[in-house]
């Protein structure tokens, strides 16, 4: 059976590497509470390259105006019609930023208008149980960014599952740190991280 | 004297043919007919009189059953029918699809090389070369009879039984395997209950999955050695009728040793080693594990080369398909265009080949003919190597004829005579 290899999107508008930490961090919370076989490192793949197909789960992040080319959108397309997920998050943490503005007119262009994902979506209790639907991050908490704290999620469902989520709380900087410094955390902030990949490999 | 001898054989023709005349519906020879005059042929002989001795049929194509039937009559009314010819030796099986989407596959035995065209009541559907011992075509939907035609000879049939299709169980692991599997059969119209093991103790479940047994699931598909911890339970779902698919690590778990087709080899590669370029993954490019040690009662089902990459066994009142592919899904990602649907058939007619489906009889339909060499044997006897040869029309046909010639000759013999001798 093949292992889970996390995957970072590279897209040629904007800052695509912008949280590097973020995907050994996931990684290490994969392997810390899950049984899925996860390779120790991810990989970076270009959007251009349909070589993302081999990626059913694709991070996406950045702090910059956001656009497909003709190549990435249809290959994301692609990836997404036969069954694969995008993972977006504003790094940015802001409404009025250019990354949420484009993104948001780049996935509405590309697949369909996202929206809001219900806080009892099963994205929740897949694995770690979230009642209030997504954690809040400490950007949001400290009042950074557009100063708000985001209820929801936004998706583009494909049937009954997602197809892309999209996040405008900016994960990527709150689990953008070296895994080993989870231990000065009382509680780990990347469990959300994990419920993500969790649904993607199961529904 | 000569012309009273002429005028008496001209009176005694005469008399002959009007005899004749009266004597129509009176056959007393064999009659015979080929496919072409059959219709007319069998009218003919069933108004006579009296029935024709013998019947001797020259046949391209097999009777309908309708003919068949009128000369098996004729038969038994005391004609000996006897038939020879080429009669094309077809017959026709409809079977259900066990799958959501329904369909029927249709299956005609055929010579070889034999053109098989396939219609219903609404048109022609398929026309195919029969290989080996005939073609077999998937039917999406039909109405009514379906018909293969081989040479002239019509085979009718139609499905006798629709099937119950129950729900799959899909255990395996948290992975890319897991999730395209249960996406394909849902996407497919099946109604899927999952357990993936997420980790050691916890599993994302999808439906109720409190027994494993024939009145919920029609198959379960055990895709890791996780689900060795319910083995014993899919071990008495198979016995008492089940179908099960072990793929990946499942195939080769102890767990399920009892149930197996064979063993499971060290996983190959992909193709030949070679990256595979995106968009060129097919199931024949796919990594595999081979399947070998097949136990005796064993069947291969498919082989890569000589090397068996699925096998399946009946086991107790079920069905075990043993395959070595772990990541299919790799064909659904980074195949061609069509890659989703195969992927989603190819898992259906896996499921479909195990699947448990009680079957419910449909009334009969009228006019099926499934095998029409094999009634018209029953019905007449095996076919003749050596038939007679004279007609019983054809013999009245000429006699009127010679009749007609040795009338004119003795009138045209007597008024020559009379001519000779100067009287009128």
């Amino acid at each position: 059976m093949s292992e889970f290899v996390f995957c970072t999107g590279r897209y040629e508008s904007g800052d695509w590497d912008s949280a590097p930490t973020l995907p050994a961090n996931l990684i290490d919370s994969v392997a810390r509470y899950t049984g899925v076989d996860v390779a120790p490192s991810g990989a970076i793949v270009s959007l251009a390259s349909e070589r993302i197909l081999d990626y059913p789960l694709v991070y996406l992040t950045g702090h910059l105006p956001f656009r497909f080319t003709e190549a990435e959108r249809r290959n994301v397309r692609t990836l997404v019609n036969r069954g694969g997920m995008l993972f977006i998050d504003d790094h940015n943490h802001d409404i009025g930023g250019v990354f949420h503005k484009t993104a948001v007119e780049e996935i509405s262009r590309t697949f369909a208008a996202p929206r809001d994902l219900p806080n009892d979506h099963i994205l929740y209790n897949c694995f770690f149980r979230f009642e209030d639907g997504p954690p809040a991050t400490s950007h949001e908490l400290n009042g950074w960014g557009d100063n708000l704290v985001h209820r929801n999620l936004q998706a583009v469902m494909r049937g009954s599952r997602i197809g892309v989520l999209y996040s405008s709380k900016d994960y990527s900087s709150e689990w953008n740190y070296h895994p080993d410094n989870k231990r000065f955390s009382a509680v780990d902030n990347t469990r959300f991280g994990v419920n993500i990949i969790v649904y993607a490999l199961t529904r | 004297m000569a012309e009273h001898v002429l005028r008496a054989m001209s009176i005694g023709v005469l008399g002959w043919m009007l005899w004749l005349s009266f004597d129509e519906g009176v056959a007393v020879s064999n009659v015979s007919a080929g496919s072409a005059t059959i219709a007319g042929a069998l009218r003919d002989w069933t108004t006579t009189t009296v029935a024709p001795p013998q019947i001797a049929m020259r046949l391209d194509s097999a009777p309908t059953p309708i003919e068949r039937d009128w000369l098996a009559a004729l038969r038994g009314a005391g004609s000996a029918v006897v038939w020879s010819g080429a009669v094309a030796a077809s017959g026709m099986s409809v079977q259900p699809v066990l799958s959501p989407n329904g369909g029927f596959t249709v299956t005609v035995a055929a010579p070889d090389s034999a053109v098989v065209a396939l219609s219903d009541e609404l048109g022609a559907i398929d026309t195919v070369v029969a290989i080996g011992s005939g073609a077999r075509f998937s039917v999406p939907a039909s109405t009514g009879l379906l018909t293969a035609r081989v040479g002239g000879t019509a085979t009718r049939a139609s499905t006798t039984d629709s099937v119950t299709i129950r729900r799959l169980l899909v255990i395996g692991a948290a992975g890319w395997e897991s999730k395209f599997v249960v996406a394909a059969l849902e996407e497919d119209g099946w109604k899927v209950d999952a357990d993936i093991r997420v980790a050691p103790g916890i599993s994302v479940s999808q439906g109720d999955i409190a027994s494993i047994d024939t009145a919920r699931y029609a198959a379960v598909v055990v895709l890791e050695a996780s689900g060795a911890g319910r083995a014993s339970q899919v071990g008495a779902y198979v016995r008492s009728g089940g179908g099960v698919i072990l793929a990946g690590r499942a195939s080769s778990a102890d767990a399920f040793a009892e149930l197996r087709a064979g063993s499971l080899g060290t996983a190959r590669p992909s193709g030949d080693g070679t990256a595979i370029a995106v968009g060129a993954t097919t199931l024949r490019t796919l990594a595999f594990a081979p399947v070998f040690n097949l136990r005796a009662d064993a069947v291969a089902l498919d082989r890569r080369g000589t090397t068996v990459t699925a096998a399946a066994r009946r086991h107790v009142a079920g069905r075990v398909l043993q395959h070595g592919y772990s990541e299919t899904w790799r064909w659904r990602m980074s195949g061609g265009k069509n890659s989703v649907s195969e992927h989603r058939r190819w898992w259906t007619l896996a499921v479909a080949s195990v699947a448990y489906a009680p079957r419910i009889g449909l009334a009969r339909v009228e006019g099926t003919d499934a095998a029409p060499l094999a009634a018209l044997t029953a019905a007449l006897g095996p076919r003749s190597a050596v038939l007679q040869s004279d007609s019983g029309e054809g013999a009245r046909s000429i006699s009127v004829w010679w009749l007609f010639a040795v009338l004119s000759v003795s009138l045209m013999g007597e008024l020559a005579s009379r001519r000779l001798r100067g009287v009128r």
